[in-house]
């Protein structure tokens, strides 16, 4: 701020001479010819006396200039140059009026104090007409022959140079127009250059430059120096129509903090009025499509203004920044209002794009199938939009009823886009109504897109062990045994496989095989690992189709109600989950092992938001032994001996009392053996994980060995504890390094993906955070859609 | 052999010593000798035809745009003719509407009829040196340091943005973007008819950092190289991925673009029979032709004064053939046969004018 006062001080105590004396050199048609005299400054292009603009461009390189150069380009008021007269005795001569005015107001500018002759109509005392010939040339924008004129008298007659105060002229109405030139080819450095170079362009008489000039600091980074230009204009700069183009180009380049900064310099009128009542709704509009962009939340003020122009208004535009908003607010319900208003506006590739992922978001990805459908061919990022939620449609669980159409489409569509993830989908999909053959014919296809895609090789495991293909299926075993522990896994015992759909046959409607056949894999090469494998299943898929063929039913997949249930969502990324559980429990829903992280990451916030931690974990439910004995002021039993003390540790912990429970179990701990101590120290580090002492509980879990089923528990707990807390603390790689560890216990869910989702996307590795939200939301999990946006627009933005 | 002593020269004139005593023109002698080769009447009859007073050289064979190339031959010639006033309007316009890149390199392309006139950013690589070798000379000629400053700048972007190292050659793209090894599956891409040989002494006067001598080397050694089919001429875009071949999505021809390297070779003093033989053999009846080069056989006639003008120099200076009367008439037609035209009169009068 002060340098700016300082070089606005500058500028209207008109210590602009500097410039010209330096800037007439004879040989002024080389830009560098402009360039005062250095003052001793590093950097070439903004040494010496800052007149103007110049100051303005000099903080361009964010050096202290203005205070420095300020007192330089005073010279002493007596060697204050005289102006050159030379064109206003000419446009006086020609009676050109309208050009005198403008001529003395600048010279009036330039030199504070100087006021014009009288005798201006007054013959000089010779003649020069080529010399008038050059100025007619330069008033009327015949630039290139005014040169050439010059150029040509000054070959006929070497002792010749051209009045300074033309060339001067032609200088900076050349310098305009290059500026115009590059600005208009995106040249931010040119035009900055140019600026530089030619700096009494930027006055209140060519706001034009001042914009471009704020436009091309925006474009290089340089926001501050941006919103010095315009703020030069609303400080300085007295047209009502300059000022309030000013905001509206200032809107489009700045953020609204710098905006706001802006608007402070607001007049108001006579009547009363703001100056810029007028573009107040613009404003508004462009500050909701900011918060939109960076997720914060817009002020309810500016909201309802805006959603009272969006309604009686007739344009999509604002309907579709309100729905952006809302999306990005996690108010699915409102953000699809809003599109639809805009869709029903003016129907485009944005604001269907808009209701496919509200109305994924809102769980409804049927309809976001339908809307997406017929808009996917409006625009690459509705095509992608409409690949994501038709592999989220078809990995909901239970798996939906699908109009044959539909499956169909979807499966058409998947299949074009010769992606893993897609074929993986469909081949969930037919797994989960059973249509066991197509599923293998689909896993089989993400395999030769993707021979690295672990749970389509699982899918085909299972799908094999489902048919009682002992060959298909020791194929897979071999391939992936060593390299996936749940493949291994279903050959150890097969009654602890997940069954998906019982072998029994039970006659499910099915759709044709045909009608989401996969589409061959075509490239031989990409098949990779399995490609043996695929010849020799080719045989089952023969089979298959015939089977297929045979019980061909038209119209309807059955809905998931009447094909018995499998025990376990199917949705890929959950499989893993669902496996370690059902092997290591495979009693009927028992008691997972699991139940307090569950809990714990149960109460993390849903990860829809990249800047927002989750809120505060406490660990509540506990498996502890039976409270029994005689109890303390607390309620608790009071510590007699270790085991009382053990108890006392678990009655605190109910009680929310963690700190104490820590000494209780400490006490036990230390006077304890065997089990009980093994207990106590459980519980010691589960009440420092309680209390929010992580690093602590860390220690407290070595304190005594503890079975490995225990210290797995307790190395996850923590291991969550520590990733929550470092995201928490916005140390996000730290966060990444807490899941890695984390996830060599125990698969990550949902929750804990979005979390490192948001953390790769707070270190700006947008692959990867697309990577884990796009698996994300192939569960069927909004969530995932969410980050896909931000991560959307961030791009999208990046690349504009 | 030419090539050989011009490299020996140019590491002497790196050196800082004077190369003229090894018999290769390189010195201001001949930059001055250029001067005056286009005569008034000549230079008066193409700017009436083709220069705007804005400075806009206008191709009037290809819609009425402008390039770098036509306003870098328009300076060229300016030069030529001495006539300082036409060589500031046109510098003029080229500066301020093309000359805009950040990276200091011209956009090559201006349409009158687009808004705004820049509808692609790209560079034409020909047309920045044929700007800064202009500029160079104009600064000498004419004792204007503004000119020399603006020719240095663009020769060390031209140095820096476009000139590339491949197996070992030095090679110059013809775009900043689009031609590299990188930016195409056959890249890099070259066209022969870049290489203006007779600037590369002046560059090095103005930018001695880079090695331009190298550069000249490449250009001959892509010319060697560049020989395709049947004829052995080259076509208009070559790829130098692998085997040299013609490059993918260009017509396999001999064409408009190609034509012109005999007159830079001989320009620059290049004057080594053998790599002219395929020019001379394609143009003995004197009228140069489009060749689809694949069958080597000639295609459409191209028949303007000014192409066999290109002609009759390769004429003159292999076997002093005399021009023919009609063709030391200048009286322009299209903007480019007819550039060719004075670029090949001015050539004959300053190093054959025993054929006219």
């Amino acid at each position: 701020m002060p340098v700016s006062r300082i070089a606005i001080a500058v500028v209207v105590s008109g210590l602009a001479a500097g410039y010209l004396v330096s800037g007439g050199s004879p040989d002024a048609r080389d830009v560098q010819d402009t360039r005062p005299v250095g003052s001793g400054r590093a950097d070439p292009l903004y040494t010496g006396s800052l007149p103007r603009g110049r100051v303005l461009m000099a903080q361009a390189e964010g050096a202290s200039a203005g205070a420095d150069a300020a007192p330089g380009t005073a010279p002493a008021a007596g060697d204050a140059p005289k102006p050159d007269l030379t064109a206003l005795r000419y446009f006086s001569r020609q009676g050109d009026q309208r050009r005198v005015d403008a001529e003395i107001a600048r010279l009036r500018l330039l030199y504070p104090g100087w006021s014009p002759p009288d005798n201006l109509n007054e013959p000089e005392q010779v003649g020069d007409p080529e010399l008038d010939r050059m100025w007619q040339l330069f008033a009327d924008g015949k630039y290139a022959e005014a040169r050439s004129a010059v150029a040509a008298r000054r070959a006929a007659d070497p002792r010749w140079t051209p009045p300074e105060d033309l060339t001067a002229r032609l200088n900076e109405a050349e310098g305009r127009a290059r500026l115009m030139n590059a600005s208009d080819a995106k040249q931010w450095e040119t035009v900055l250059q140019v600026a530089a170079e030619v700096p009494n362009l930027l006055t209140c008489a060519d706001p034009e430059s001042l914009w471009r000039v704020g436009e091309a600091f925006a474009n290089t980074d340089r926001a501050d120096r941006a919103r010095d230009a315009f703020q030069y204009v609303l400080k300085n700069c007295d047209d009502a129509g300059v000022r309030l183009a000013t905001v509206q180009k200032a809107l489009a380049v700045l953020d609204i903090a710098r905006v706001d900064q802006l608007l402070t310099l607001e007049r108001k009128g006579a009547d009363g009025k703001s100056e810029f009542e007028t573009v107040r709704a613009d404003i508004v509009r462009s500050k909701i499509g900011r918060a939109a962009e960076t997720n914060q939340t817009a002020a309810a003020a500016d909201l309802s203004m805006l959603e009272n122009v969006a309604r009686t208004g007739t344009s999509a535009d604002d309907p579709l920044v309100l729905g952006w908003y809302y999306l990005r607010q996690n108010h699915a319900d409102q953000a699809l209002t809003w599109f639809q208003m805009a869709t029903s506006r003016e129907d485009t590739a944005k604001s269907a794009e808009g209701q496919v992922l509200a109305l994924s978001a809102l769980g409804r990805n049927q309809e976001a199938e339908q809307v997406a459908y017929p808009a996917r061919t409006k625009s690459d990022d509705m095509l992608k939009a409409y690949r994501i939620v038709a592999t989220a449609l078809l990995a909901t669980d239970p798996a939906p009823r699908l109009e044959a159409g539909v499956l169909a489409r979807t499966a058409d569509e998947l299949g074009r886009a010769r992606e893993a993830s897609g074929a993986q989908a469909v081949g969930w999909y037919s797994y989960n109504t059973n249509q066991i053959g197509t599923a293998i014919q689909w896993f089989t296809t993400a395999l030769g897109w993707d021979p690295n895609d672990e749970p389509s090789a699982y899918g085909l495991a299972l799908s094999y062990q489902n048919q009682k293909d002992r060959a298909g299926f020791n194929r897979i075993l071999q391939q992936w045994g060593s390299r996936s522990q749940r493949i291994a896994d279903l050959a150890v015992d097969p009654r602890r496989r997940r069954s998906a759909a019982p072998p029994v046959a039970i006659p499910a409607p099915k759709i044709s095989t045909a009608q989401i056949a996969p589409p061959a894999v075509r490239d031989p090469v990409q098949t990779g690992g399995i490609s043996g494998s695929i010849s020799r299943a080719s045989d089952a898929i023969r089979a298959e189709r015939a089977a297929a063929a045979a019980a061909y039913t038209p119209s309807r997949v059955q809905a998931a109600a009447s094909v018995p249930a499998p025990p376990q969502p199917i949705a890929p990324a959950m499989v893993r989950e669902t496996v370690r559980e059902t092997v290591s429990e495979p009693a009927p829903r028992a008691p997972r092992a699991m139940s307090r992280e569950d809990l714990a990451s149960s109460m993390l916030d849903d990860f829809s938001e990249p800047v927002r931690a989750p809120r505060e974990v406490t660990v509540t439910q506990v498996n502890q032994p039976a409270v029994r004995g005689a109890k303390g002021p607390s309620g608790c039993p009071l510590a007699r001996n270790p085991t009382t003390a053990a108890n006392r540790g678990w009655c605190l912990m109910e009680l929310e009392r963690p700190m104490e429970a820590i000494a209780a179990f400490d006490v036990a701990i230390q006077t304890g053996t065997g089990q009980v101590k093994e207990d106590a120290a459980y519980g010691k580090a589960l009440a420092n994980l309680r209390a929010g002492l992580t690093g602590n509980a860390a220690v407290a879990a070595t304190e005594a060995a503890q079975s490995p089923r225990r210290s797995v528990e307790l190395s996850v707990q923590i291991l969550t504890q520590r990733a929550i807390a470092s995201y928490r603390d916005e140390k996000y790689a730290e966060t990444i390094i807490a899941l890695n560890e984390r996830s060599r216990y125990v698969p990550e869910q949902n929750d804990l993906m979005m979390m490192r989702g948001w953390a790769y996307f707070n270190l700006r590795r947008y692959s990867d955070a697309q990577r884990i939200f796009t698996a994300v939301s192939k569960t069927g999990d909004a969530a995932g859609m969410r980050g896909l946006v931000a991560i959307g627009e961030v791009t999208g933005r990046i690349k504009d | 052999m030419i090539g050989r002593t011009f490299k020996t020269c140019a590491k002497i004139l790196a050196a800082g010593v004077a190369c003229l005593v090894l018999g290769v023109s390189l010195s201001v002698a001949q930059e001055t000798k250029m001067v005056g080769s286009v005569t008034d009447a000549e230079w008066g009859a193409y700017k009436q035809k083709f220069v705007q007073p804005n400075g806009r050289v206008v191709d009037d064979g290809n819609g009425g745009i402008s390039h770098t190339e036509s306003q870098g031959y328009g300076m060229l010639l300016a030069v030529a003719a001495n006539d300082p006033a036409g060589f500031e309007q046109i510098w003029t316009f080229t500066r301020t509407q093309m000359l805009l890149r950040d990276d200091g390199l011209a956009a090559w392309k201006w349409d009158p009829n687009a808004k705004p006139h820049i509808t692609d950013i790209n560079n034409a690589t020909d047309g920045d040196i044929l700007i800064a070798y202009a500029l160079g000379l104009a600064g000498t000629n004419w004792k204007q340091t503004g000119y020399t400053r603006a020719a240095r700048s663009l020769a060390k972007a031209i140095s820096t943005r476009t000139i590339a190292e491949h197996n070992g050659m030095s090679i110059m793209l013809p775009g900043a973007s689009g031609f590299a090894k990188a930016d195409r599956a056959d890249g890099p891409v070259v066209n022969p008819s870049y290489w203006i040989f007779e600037a590369f002494d002046e560059l090095k006067r103005l930018d001695p950092e880079t090695d331009w001598a190298s550069l000249q080397a490449g250009g001959l050694k892509v010319l060697d190289m560049a020989r395709t089919g049947p004829s052995g001429l080259p076509p208009e875009w070559l790829s130098l991925a692998g085997t040299p071949h013609p490059a993918d999505g260009f017509p396999v021809q001999f064409s408009y673009n190609a034509i012109r390297i005999p007159l830079y070779l001989l320009r620059a003093g290049l004057d080594e029979a053998g790599r002219l033989a395929p020019y001379k053999k394609a143009w003995a009846s004197g009228i140069p032709s489009v060749v689809n080069l694949s069958s080597g056989a000639p295609a459409t006639q191209l028949g303007e004064p000014g192409y066999r003008m290109v002609a009759a120099s390769l004429f003159c200076a292999l076997d002093k053939a005399a021009v023919p009367a009609s063709l030391k008439q200048f009286s322009p037609t299209l903007y480019y046969p007819s550039t060719l035209h004075l670029l090949g009169l001015s050539l004959v009068r300053q190093r054959y004018s025993t054929c006219l």
